[in-house]
Formats: structure tokens, C-alpha cells, sequence
């Protein structure tokens, strides 16, 4: 007889859906420090580094989707958790927004001597960064959860 | 603020039903049904009614607000 797939709870299962986030965002920024290494190399090599990183990316990718088949059930408790995590999110984004403008604002005016190459890479890896924290939000919130429900182990009758 | 107070631990009792299996019944998670009868959470009305027809009674009758006369 087959045995029921064990269920992920959500807290479980969003810290590895950020964790996922986490080496998404560290295989784009291998593949930049992959991509400069074999600059003007052999096809062959270049050819290896790219299937390493698709190789990675499947790894991950089954990761993610083996767990995401596990989670519990989705009730009105867990969307209500999956609201506040969007609420925080957004409030995390117009803060990172903000602090980024007042960055830049100290470099207007000024001789700049330092460049920043915009490479496809570091953009892909910034999302996966906010795709982790996200999780981590939603994480934060479920585990409140779970602490206001401890002490209740054991299914009690 | 009056608070929720819910009657759902008494009639598991009174069932013999543990909250995985009511949790099961009413197709939420476990933790739902204990913040509920911990009194942590509101649910909704179709989640309230879903679990006073698995008791076979009222919504009044398993939840109240603090205060009320019917409690």
C-alpha cells in the first residue's frame, strides 16, 4: 500500500522555498564570476561552465517543487498569514526603495570613481534576493503561528 | 474589545473527536483549530458553520462573545 506523502508544514516549507531563493541568487552570481573567468576561452569550457549552472538550477528548481507538492493544506488561516507576509513585503520594498535613493543622492554632484556594470546576472540574482525574503516574511509569520499553538503537541480528544 | 470565546474543546469532548479529525471534517489545518479554541483567531462564517454542522448544532452555541447573554 502506498504511504501518504508526509505534509510540509508552511513554516518548513517557506524556509526552504527561501533557501531556494538564497542558491538561485548564489548560482546567477556564479554564473557572472563564471562567465568573466572564461572570458576568451575555448567554446568547450564555456560550454561546461553554462551546464554546470543549468545543472544547479534543475537541482534547485526539483528542490523547490518536491516541496512545494508537500505543503499542508491551504486554509483561511494560511492566506490570511500569506496577506500580512504581502503587507510586510511591500512595506520591505519601499524601504529598500528608500534607502537606495538616498545612496545614489550621495553620489550626485560628485566625481565619480567608481562604475557599476548593470550585468542580466546580478539582476536575476537581486530578484531571487527579494524572493528569498520574502519567504523569510512569511516564514516569520507562520512560526508565530506555530509558538501561539505550542503546548498543544499532542492531538489531544 | 469583547473577546471570542468558542465552546468547540467541549463538544470534541462530548464527540470523542480529536482537532486533527475535526480539522480533516472541516478541511482547515490543526493549528486553525487550536488557535480557535484558544480563542486566537475569528474565523469565518462558513468555517464557523462548517464546525457547528459537524457538531450538529448552532454557530451561537459554540461561539460567543465575552459579555453575551447567552453564554
Amino acid at each position: 500500500m502506498k504511504q501518504p506523502i508526509q505534509k510540509l508544514s508552511y513554516r518548513r516549507l517557506y524556509f526552504r522555498h527561501a533557501l531556494v531563493g538564497l542558491f538561485m541568487a548564489a548560482i546567477w552570481g556564479g554564473y557572472y564570476a563564471l562567465d568573466k573567468l572564461t572570458e576568451g576561452s575555448r567554446i568547450l569550457i564555456r560550454f561546461l561552465a553554462f551546464a554546470l549552472m543549468i545543472a544547479a538550477v534543475f537541482v534547485t528548481m526539483t528542490f523547490f517543487l518536491v516541496n512545494a507538492a508537500r505543503r499542508d493544506r491551504e486554509d483561511e488561516l494560511a492566506r490570511e498569514n500569506i496577506a500580512k507576509t504581502n503587507s510586510g513585503f511591500i512595506r520591505f520594498l519601499a524601504f529598500a526603495g528608500f534607502v537606495l535613493f538616498m545612496v545614489c543622492t550621495c553620489f550626485v554632484g560628485k566625481p565619480q570613481k567608481i562604475t557599476v556594470e548593470i550585468h542580466y546576472a546580478w539582476i536575476a540574482s537581486v530578484i531571487y534576493l527579494f524572493f528569498a525574503v520574502y519567504y523569510f516574511i512569511a516564514m516569520y509569520y507562520e512560526a508565530k503561528t506555530e509558538a501561539q499553538c505550542a503546548g498543544e503537541e499532542q492531538d489531544d480528544a | 474589545m469583547p473577546e471570542l470565546k468558542t465552546r468547540i474543546r467541549e463538544f470534541r469532548a462530548k464527540t470523542g473527536m480529536t482537532q486533527g479529525e475535526l480539522a480533516d471534517r472541516v478541511d482547515v489545518r490543526r493549528e486553525t483549530i487550536i488557535r480557535l479554541e484558544k480563542g486566537l483567531y475569528n474565523p469565518s462564517l462558513k468555517l464557523a458553520m462548517d464546525i457547528a454542522a459537524v457538531f450538529g448544532t448552532t454557530v451561537e452555541m459554540l461561539f460567543s462573545f465575552s459579555g453575551d447573554s447567552a453564554e
